[in-house]
């Protein structure tokens, strides 16, 4: 595995100013009032659509059942996530980013603790590094298992779904006896976490761990080896590493097209540096591919779990009355965290008050689903739904 | 019971008698079956997936569909404002009415079918186009792109499935000698009669296969792609048009099925059990089939499904059809 | 690159390979039908399996220790079971979702401040945990109910409605300053127990300000 070195080669031999792919944002709408007069038409999918993950609407002109031009329209659920920030403290953002990306909630709470400590050097106890770090990654099973499903249920099966649903739901246990909340945490703050974890929770969690391997045994007998699902999957919506470069994608999207990029293995942050595990990658960068490369990671994940299971150290998972109030120092400040979906970044401007001056998250789901309208052309629409649910956005982290 | 057929014979006549009783039999067999396949579908779906299904209404919830019905006819019946508003009333009917025909043909037992004619399995299938009409109005009239999207995917996958399901059929047909579907049966209930599937398995997979997609269901289900098309050709019906639709496709299913078991399975042929109970049986078990098969696969996509039709289960059937010629012949000969 | 994971316990399968040529073709069709096979064979293994679905209505699940829901006030055995809201408003000024009115005032012949009034709409709460970061009595706490829903918006918890028979206000009065004696007395003994190391075997010395000595209760 060359993950680190490749990386590095593949974004330093991509020319720093580059013709930066324009976002295909609005480039239809306006052509929405006149029917084309070569015998396409529009099609209006979303945003109360089955298949649109939430609230995206895409604009296609469809040739008959092939895809001529797309354009994703986005930004229905828009909550202001970001000017929310600005107006309390630092500590008053807290539910806010796990609210961003509901899958990974827990990744998006804990990523922007860490960039608050980082930035106001506050200290982490150990035994609430490696606790973060593990719940971390059993939160980042919990989205992949929750892609798989909607995945299969956008191609049309409902089984794994469901089964998928029913491991998934083990996680949310073990997560909810940890830190109370089952979807969107507020489990880590500043300095640590909320509360410490349960006496069973180890004993629980080396359960689950055991169950979901012989799961994946399952899903690889039902889906994985179905010839439907095969045809469907295979050489549809292949991305170039060039796409992937210029659109700034990250996550399972890049390292299913051979770009080794994880944030916990480029700017390693908690306990990641201490554990083991490797980047799968694929080459291939269509739907199969990327189908691989977050099966492979639920495997590195669940590696990551037992090694921190295994290392965790005893004493307290915080200070002794939360920390609420930081001393904020005026600076600009980045910290990114490897999401489901990719890097999400926290920026973080302050000045001497103690609300932050500007939060900016950089989510990884708006810049894959840029490189959507360059996909879809040319595909027809069962593939526009199979691409879209291959490549896993979560609406609200983009509308923020 | 005898005095009753009595009056009526003597009102009605032999044929009207016939008619007025088969009608009432049917009309019955439609609503049960489609109350019970729904409750089964979703039982099954259920247990598939971990869960338990319907069990709120009755034991196992088995009164759940019956209400549904109820909450269904009590529904608003929404009719959009710039639909054909005719034809849109009409197509779920011209969808639904063939049902009846097609049941009216079916061998219930060796001497139970409402209208026996020599070429049975013929009008059987072509009954089955009347119905792709109805889709197809339903789809054309609704003035939605998806439902016209739908109702285009409906076409082109019936004509192509209608094919092999025709070739398969033909040669069962080859094996009894006749088109008659009572004949049929008896030709694998005589006593060195045999079961059609032990000579036809093939014939009976493509049959399946073919079956169903005929009945738009999963994993062909790309009419009414739910993921794609929202609900394909009936996304504007509501309330009662969308229960007829509905109503339509799980007798469609009954009849298939109730074909396959005559062709394949010997009708109502069985040990013990009167006829008609195993008949029902057998079409029940191939039902099971078709609803393990929906929740087990994904959905193919369109160009997918055509080629398995045209590349695939065509020359099969063709290849099938042939190699049952030429082993009938050389029997004859040999004979 | 990494066709097969290392170290995973269940190998993911690889790519197909595409048919070439006749036979090619008739094996890839044969091996298309096995998959199909034990797909269903997965799903009927299934059909027969253990049901996982919880009756909901009729069977209620239990929560977890650590399951968030509404904010509650804790009960206090040595204020006679009654809760410490001193209605500093600290929990409403720092409330992200503005979910928690709080109104109180002084007891009679006194500094105290006592809550009159304690409201949650539970409906813009977002379960942060601030509230019981800041609680300088720390009576504040999540209650563990689930399936309490309101008729309509505007429906609020009101957190003093299980303290209706608060204790008269003198009697409370008494047994606040009864608290806080204890307490002082407790960090005294604490001290006293620090500075001389040598003998700490008075069990005053064990009890922490947090949680204040239970015969403080009695007097």
């Amino acid at each position: 595995m060359s993950t680190e070195s490749a990386t590095l080669k593949a974004y330093a031999a991509h020319p720093r100013t580059p013709e930066y792919a324009p976002l295909r944002f609005g480039t239809l709408t306006p052509a929405l009032e006149q029917a084309p007069e070569d015998g396409t038409y529009y099609l209006n999918m979303g945003p109360q659509h089955p298949s649109m993950h939430g609230v995206l609407r895409l604009l296609l002109r469809l040739d008959g059942e092939k895809v001529v031009e797309c354009e994703p329209v986005i930004g229905y659920s828009h909550r202001a996530h970001e000017k929310m920030a600005e107006r309390g403290i630092f500590a008053q953002f807290l539910p806010n980013p796990s609210r961003m990306d509901y899958l990974g909630g827990m990744i998006y709470n804990v990523g922007y603790c860490q960039a608050v400590e980082r930035a106001f050097s506050i200290e982490v106890p150990e035994r609430a590094v490696v606790l973060r770090t593990l719940c971390c990654e059993l939160n980042r099973i919990s989205s992949h298992l929750l892609w798989f499903g909607t995945f299969l249920l956008d191609l049309g099966a409902f089984t794994p779904f469901l089964l998928a649903f029913q491991d998934r739901e083990k996680i949310l246990d073990i997560l909810d006896s940890a830190s109370g909340s089952r979807l969107t945490y507020c489990y880590a703050n500043f300095g640590g976490l909320a509360l410490d974890v349960p006496e069973d929770f180890a004993e629980r969690t080396r359960q689950y761990i055991k169950e979901q391997r012989a799961a994946f045994h399952t899903y690889h007998e039902l889906v994985t080896g179905n010839v439907i699902f095969r045809q469907r999957c295979e050489g549809v919506g292949i991305i170039t590493q060039d796409t992937i470069l210029s659109y700034g994608m990250t996550g399972p999207n890049a390292r299913a097209s051979g770009i080794a990029y994880d944030v916990r293995k480029a700017e390693p942050y908690g306990f990641y540096p201490e554990v083991e595990f490797d980047v799968p990658t694929r080459d291939e960068g269509d739907c199969l591919a990327r189908y691989f490369v977050r099966f492979e990671e639920m495997e590195q994940s669940l590696r990551i779990v037992e090694q921190c299971l295994d290392r965790l150290p005893e004493g307290p998972v915080g200070p002794k009355k939360p920390l609420v109030r930081v001393k904020p120092k005026p600076g600009e400040y980045y910290h990114c965290v490897e999401s489901p979906r990719g890097q999400f970044g926290m920026f973080i401007v302050a000045d001497k008050d103690p609300e932050p001056w500007r939060i900016k998250a950089r989510t990884p789901s708006f810049s894959n689903l840029s490189a959507m309208a360059e996909m879809l052309e040319g595909t027809m629409v069962a593939d526009t739904i199979a691409i879209l649910g291959s490549i896993d956005i979560v609406m609200p982290e983009i509308d923020r | 019971m005898t005095a009753l057929l009595d009056t009526l014979e003597g009102t009605l006549g032999g044929w009207g008698t016939t008619l007025l009783v088969g009608f009432v039999a049917l009309a019955g067999l439609i609503t049960v079956n489609a109350m019970f396949m729904v409750w089964f579908e979703r039982k099954v779906a259920g247990w598939v997936q971990g869960r338990l299904g319907p069990m709120e209404h009755g034991p196992q919830g088995t009164l759940q569909t019956l209400l549904d019905v109820v909450k269904l006819l009590g529904k608003e019946s929404i009719i959009p404002a710039q639909v054909d508003r005719k034809v849109f009333l009409l197509a779920p009917v011209v969808a639904f009415l063939p049902a009846l025909a097609m049941l009216s043909l079916l061998p219930y037992d060796n001497n139970l079918t409402m209208t026996d004619v020599e070429s049975g399995l013929l009008l059987v299938f072509a009954f089955g186009g009347v119905s792709l009409m109805g889709i197809f109005m339903g789809a054309w009239s609704s003035n939605n792109k998806f439902a016209l999207l739908g109702g285009m995917r409906a076409v082109s996958q019936n004509i192509a499935y209608e094919l092999p399901l025709l070739l398969s059929a033909m040669a069962v047909v080859l094996c009894a000698g006749s088109l008659n579907l009572g004949e049929i049966v008896a030709a694998q209930t005589g006593e060195n009669g045999l079961w059609f599937i032990v000579m036809q398995p093939v014939a009976l997979g493509i049959y399946l296969i073919a079956a169903t997609a005929e009945t738009n269901r999963a994993p062909f289900d790309i009419p009414e792609a739910e993921s794609e098309l929202v609900a394909g050709f009936h996304t504007e019906y509501t309330g009662m048009g969308f229960a007829v639709f509905f109503l339509a496709e799980y007798t469609y299913m009954f009849i298939v099925c109730g074909i396959g078991a005559t062709l394949f399975l010997g009708g109502g042929d069985g040990p013990l059990l009167p006829g008609p109970v195993w008949f029902i049986l057998k079409v029940y078990f191939l039902l099971f089939l078709m609803v393990m098969a929906r929740w087990t696969y994904p959905r193919l996509r369109f160009d997918q499904l055509m080629n398995l039709a045209w590349k695939f289960l065509i020359p099969l059937s063709l290849i099938n059809l042939l190699a049952t010629a030429a082993v009938l012949k050389f029997v004859e000969v040999g004979s | 690159m990494s066709q097969d994971s290392t170290n995973s316990a269940v190998p993911v399968p690889g790519r197909s390979v595409r048919p070439t040529g006749f036979g090619g073709a008739v094996r890839f069709m044969v091996r298309s039908m096995l998959t199909l096979f034990v797909g269903l064979k997965v799903t009927l293994k299934k059909l027969m399996g253990r049901k996982v679905t919880e009756q909901y209505p009729h069977e209620k699940p239990v929560m977890s220790g650590a399951f968030r829901s509404a904010i509650a006030l804790v009960s206090f055995d040595d204020l006679n079971g009654t809760h410490d809201c001193i209605a500093c408003d600290a929990c409403e000024l720092i409330c992200p979702s503005y979910c928690i009115t709080v109104r109180g005032d002084r007891l009679p012949d006194s500094k105290k401040k006592r809550a009159t009034e304690f409201l949650v709409d539970f409906s813009t709460c977002s379960l942060c945990g601030l509230c019981l970061a800041v609680c300088p009595t720390e009576t504040l706490k999540y209650s563990s109910g689930y399936d309490d829903a309101g008729y309509n918006r505007g429906w609020i918890h009101n957190l003093l409605e299980p303290y209706a028979d608060d204790p008269e206000a003198p009697e409370l009065l008494a047994l606040l300053t009864a608290r806080d004696e204890a307490k002082r007395a407790a960090r005294k003994a604490a001290r006293a127990a620090k500075e001389a190391p040598a003998a700490k075997p008075a069990p005053e010395a064990e009890t922490t300000p947090a949680n204040p000595a239970p015969e403080g209760s009695d007097g």
